[in-house]
């Protein structure tokens, strides 16, 4: 669909986070490319990279931009990051099959972006993305099972990804969380709707 | 009194930051409160509306929801390029309910930009703008 066919664009803020070298950068990377680039040497990110996907919400006529907010996933960097999270309610949690330790991390980083919420009221609309399933299964140390049922148990949709080239369900992580700010929209749109019929 | 700021004298919005084509900025210049512009996400959000003609502005009125900080500026100058600021004003929360906000002013523009920098929501909705004066030279 070409840019002027859509006949909204919605925007909203979504953090990435997830522990050092997890593959964050990497999926957004192969993600915004649409596959064509693929971040074969780890280049750390520093900070936060701010970067625009734009997703197209299936079946209708409307395209969200996320404003990704990549961020670097070494230790130090949880607290200093918050700030930057300001106003943010959606999120794309990321671990590595191939760490347990990455796994485990996703707990604080869902308590870490809870907390930073400007509007404690407003639910954190999260989804959990395994990545690099493509490595041979006797390196995997984390089962979909169990990723699946700590993801479902908090509310949050998973995925299991993989960057590497020719990239394996990179899609569906951004979808899932474009459809959800669509539906909030939309809901809010029709709260406006009916509040205005009396007017 | 005659309202400058609707489509039927003269009025346009020349500029708007969000889009749905569904609930377009066309709407807050319609003279009706149920229709509205809806603000598609994130803040600040801006739209320029352009009078007719230049006009001595003495009140500006707004509905809308969920906005939180609004900024008003004007522009006298037939090509919109410099605006000064008229008003900055904090709206209180009113849940979905309609926020009236009123403001004298003795202004000269032809074009007003209204900036809303802060929601109380993720998504803001303007019904009506209201600008009532003079034209100028009367
Ligand atoms: N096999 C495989 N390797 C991956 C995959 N995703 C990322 N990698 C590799 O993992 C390393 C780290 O990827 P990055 O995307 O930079 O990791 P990050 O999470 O952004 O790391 P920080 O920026 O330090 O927080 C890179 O060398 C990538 O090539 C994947 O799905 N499969
Ligand atoms: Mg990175």
């Amino acid at each position: 669909m070409k840019i002027t066919d859509y006949t909204a664009v919605l925007r909203s803020k979504v953090a990435v986070c997830g522990n050092a070298t997890v593959g964050k950068s990497a999926l957004v990377s192969m993600y915004t490319s649409q596959g064509q680039k693929f971040p074969k040497t780890y280049s750390m990110t520093m900070g936060v990279d701010i970067i625009l996907a734009q997703v197209p919400v299936p079946d209708t006529t409307i395209l969200v931009e996320l404003f990704l907010y990549d961020t670097a996933g070494y230790d130090v960097a949880k607290d200093t990051l918050a700030p930057n999270w300001d106003g943010i309610y959606y999120a794309i949690l990321v671990y590595d099959v191939s760490s347990q330790e990455s796994f485990e991390s996703c707990k604080e980083w869902l308590e870490e972006l809870k907390k930073a919420r400007l509007d404690r009221e407003r639910p954190l609309k999260a989804v959990l993305v395994a990545t690099k399933s493509d490595l041979p299964a006797q390196r995997h140390q984390v089962s979909n099972d169990v990723a699946e049922v700590w993801a479902n148990a908090n509310g949050m949709e998973f995925f299991a990804v993989s960057s590497a080239p020719p990239g394996l369900n990179v899609e569906a992580p951004f979808t899932a969380i474009g459809k959800a700010i669509h539906k909030n929209y939309e809901e809010k749109l029709t709260a406006y709707q009916d509040a205005c019929q009396n007017y | 009194m005659k309202d400058y700021a609707r489509e039927e004298n003269g009025a346009k919005i020349i500029m708007a930051t969000s889009v749905d084509d569904r609930f377009p900025p066309e709407h807050m210049l319609d003279g009706k409160d149920s229709s509205f512009w809806m603000t598609t996400g994130m803040f600040p959000q801006e739209f320029v509306l352009a009078l007719e003609n230049p006009t001595n502005v003495s009140k500006i009125t707004t509905l809308s929801m969920n906005v939180k900080k609004l900024a008003v500026e004007k522009s006298e100058k037939e090509n919109s390029g410099s605006f000064e600021k008229v008003f900055e004003v904090e709206l209180a929360s009113r849940g979905d309910r309609l926020q009236t906000e009123v403001h004298q002013v003795s202004i000269r523009a032809k074009y007003l930009k209204f900036t809303l920098l802060s929601g109380h929501c993720e998504n803001a909705a303007v019904n009506r703008i209201s600008v009532v004066g003079e034209p100028v030279g009367s």
